[in-house]
């Protein structure tokens, strides 16, 4: 569990959460929610809890990738 | 740290710098501010327009359409029937407004050749605006403030926040696809000519189809060129002699243009087929290949370019010959270039390249030397035989057949397009000094140098009327020496309109003041009326439904997906990529020879932006997409196993290879990355 939850990937994954957010509300959803300022607010956070969560499968699934092609991967 | 690492610290923030290039962050909205606009006609006109009118037709706030009657003046401004707000030629008081603004204010004003100059206050900002045009236009003014130092933070914030993104996103889909094992079709083996005629058949139905209902075929002004030539028997070299030559020998059977679109149909047709069959060959499964042949077949892209008379088109089919057969030299690990046929057919596409386009030499130049990349095996001498091949068949065509029916060569001006398209950067940026303008007038005037420049276009700087190309013709060593002077002197300038007008090929969204030519809207030129030809649609009423749904399709929101050149070039280069991670080997980057050579000598010559002009890259991308499922080879190369991840990395692949009879059974020693 503690390996799971390591403060660095929940630290990352946040960030990339916020960036995926960002850039989601620029590209696809600015016009349509901008206009109410409640409705901005609750859009944002769900999409931060959406994208954070998605963000932190994707550290985790790199890092295993990653992993298959560091030196240590070729030890028989 | 170790190599992946490594390579992951720098790739991400690589790929992620080039996102937004590719797909430019959005500017962050205003949302909310105090407008006032004030429209004052100058009562002033260029010399050739015929009055000093100003015409506001519509205007909108945000997205709303915002009713011209709230707009204040003295009543000099004329309502109009439609609703639009005139100030006839004489007028000079102002139009204005003022109120709460959602995001931006949008005008369209009318330019015609009534229109004069006015002047446009937002604030504290001023612009004067020419309005006049020789044909009726509408002119789309589009204000916001300017940002303050507020905006200026949040878009540095939007787009740190796209480069993450787009780092991380490509970095781990690009992992993710390399480490997955995609099962190697059983039927590799027993890919047959049967299969090529099965991928074959759903292109040439649709295509046929697409060709029934724009009967005769597709024709712009070029095409129509080109058929007054060959009618005649009288050939020039602008457009490549040896595409218009071709069409004579076709329309030999048929005098119709439906004849060369039929020979372009069964072309395309074939060399599809014959990538799929590779794609089969080295391990791609059944659902993937029908998926493929599917997405070809009905692509929109596909249906209008290969019924429509362009050199562009045979040139496309060309580059796709030349992939396919890229793919069979990567298969066999360059054992297949042995083949005398090999190196026949190698010869045969590079040499059509190169006659099919001016621009196609330097990209079958480029080309060549890939084949040594890509396969193990492949020998220089090979490379020569074929460089030698593509060399006498370029010589014989452009030295033998052209002097035999008196091909005229092409003006020297014609081929400097580009450096009248630069010059014309550097007067509308002022940076000639008083002889260089004097020269530059000489082509024509400084004022009709400015009016006619645009960065995406060079169409009308150089063939709206008032040029004199006689005048560059015997100045050309003065103009080229123009333009080496002014390139060393301020190359910014040469940058800057480089950045605006490549964006046809890098950029994945249109730009806002950009525009994409795709395919021939008045289907045949109506410059060819007076030969005999004109549209003639075997099923007229499908035809305005299918124009219609087109239309749809090259509007803003859906262009860069469907025409836009550069997302089929990415698409590629990514691709390759996967297979070259999932590989080990660099090998696979030269299947991406073709499509990186054509848009890197674009990114040179370029003076419009014609869709067509990367068709080639897109027809390789739709199939640039099997190499996603092409199973990894890597179980063959000695000393490359992962222990702990062996049986997913590497998947059943050795079987898979899809090595042909007579292809080398022992593993390729590919060299790793």
């Amino acid at each position: 569990m503690q390996h799971l939850f390591n403060r660095r990937r929940v630290v990352l994954a946040c960030a990339l959460g916020c960036a995926f957010t960002l850039s989601f509300l620029t590209h696809f959803a600015a016009a349509d929610v901008v206009a109410d300022v409640w409705a901005f607010v609750c859009v944002t956070a769900y999409l931060l809890a959406c994208f954070g969560m998605l963000a932190f499968v994707l550290v985790r699934g790199v890092g295993a990738r990653l992993r298959r092609f560091g030196p240590r991967a070729r030890l028989v | 740290m170790d190599r992946a690492r490594a390579s992951s610290r720098l790739g991400v923030p690589l790929l992620g710098a080039l996102t937004p290039l590719a797909i430019p962050t959005v500017p962050p909205p205003v949302w909310l501010w105090d407008g006032e606009v004030t429209l004052t006609p100058l009562n002033a006109r260029h010399p050739a327009a015929q009055g000093s009118e100003v015409w506001l037709l519509r205007a909108r706030n945000g997205e709303q359409l915002l009713p011209l009657a709230a707009f204040e003046h003295d009543g000099s401004w004329v309502g109009r029937d439609a609703g639009e707000l005139v100030a006839p030629s004489g007028v000079t008081a102002p139009v204005r407004w003022r109120g709460w603004v959602h995001g931006a204010l949008t005008l369209e004003l009318l330019m015609h050749p009534w229109s004069g100059r006015v002047q446009v206050r937002v604030g504290e900002r001023v612009e004067e605006l020419d309005l006049y045009a020789e044909t009726a236009r509408a002119y789309t003014l589009r204000l916001t403030p300017p940002p303050s130092p507020a905006v200026r933070v949040t878009q540095g914030v939007l787009w740190l926040a796209d480069v993450v993104s787009g780092g991380v996103l490509l970095t781990a889909t690009l992992l993710f696809l390399a480490t997955r094992s995609p099962e190697a079709s059983r039927e590799a083996r027993a890919a047959s000519p049967l299969l090529l005629r099965w991928s074959v058949l759903p292109g040439v139905l649709v295509w046929t189809v697409a060709l029934l209902v724009f009967f005769p075929g597709l024709m712009s002004s070029d095409s129509v060129d080109q058929w007054r030539q060959l009618l005649r028997g009288q050939y020039h070299d602008a457009h490549p002699a040896a595409h218009t030559l071709t069409m004579w020998l076709i329309t030999r059977v048929w005098l119709s243009p439906a004849a060369v679109a039929l020979v372009q149909i069964g072309m395309l047709a074939l060399a599809f087929g014959i990538a799929v069959r590779e794609l089969a060959l080295a391990g791609v499964g059944r659902g993937v290949q029908g998926l493929l042949i599917g997405v070809f077949a009905l692509s929109p892209v596909n249906a209008m370019m290969v019924i429509t008379l362009w050199k562009d088109i045979w040139y496309a089919i060309a580059m796709l010959f030349l992939f396919g057969m890229l793919l069979r030299v990567w298969r066999t690990d360059g054992a297949w270039l042995s083949a005398w046929q090999a190196q026949v057919g190698f010869g045969v596409a590079l040499a059509a390249l190169a006659l099919c386009r001016h621009n196609g030499a330097p990209v079958a130049l480029l080309t060549l030397p890939a084949l040594l990349l890509v396969g193990r095996t492949s020998r220089l001498r090979q490379v020569v035989a074929i460089g030698s091949i593509a060399l006498a068949l370029f010589v014989a065509v452009k030295g033998g057949v052209y002097r035999l029916v008196d091909v005229q060569p092409v003006p020297a001006w014609f081929s400097r397009q580009m450096l009248l398209h630069h010059l014309g950067a550097y007067v509308v940026e002022g940076r000639l000094e008083d002889s260089e303008a004097a020269l530059a007038a000489g082509f024509r005037s400084l004022e009709e140098w400015r009016r006619y420049y645009s960065c995406y276009n060079a169409t009308r700087l150089l063939y709206a009327s008032g040029r004199n190309f006689a005048f560059f013709d015997v100045h050309i060593a003065d103009f080229t020496a123009l333009w080496l002077r002014l390139v060393v002197r301020d190359p910014m300038v040469l940058v800057r309109h480089q950045v605006c007008l490549t964006s046809l090929i890098w950029r994945v969204t249109m730009p806002e003041d950009g525009y994409i030519a795709t395919w021939p809207h008045k289907l045949i030129w109506e410059g060819g009326r007076d030969i005999g030809l004109a549209p003639a649609s075997m099923v007229p009423d499908v035809q305005r439904a299918v124009m219609a749904w087109l239309t749809t399709l090259e509007r803003r929101e859906l262009v860069w997906l469907v025409w836009r050149p550069a997302l089929p070039l990415y698409l590629t280069v990514f691709s390759v990529a996967v297979v070259c991670v999932r590989h080990r080997s660099w090998r696979p980057a030269g299947l991406a020879a073709p499509t990186a050579a054509n848009s890197l000598v674009w990114m040179l010559l370029l003076t419009v932006q014609d869709a067509r002009f990367q068709y080639g890259v897109y027809v390789i991308s739709l199939l640039a997409i099997g190499l996603l499922f092409i199973p990894s080879r890597r179980g063959n190369e000695a000393g490359e196993s992962i222990s702990g991840d062996r049986r997913e990395l590497e998947g059943p692949s050795e079987q898979a290879a899809g090595v042909e009879q007579g292809a080398p059974q022992e593993a390729p020693a590919s060299p790793r990355i």
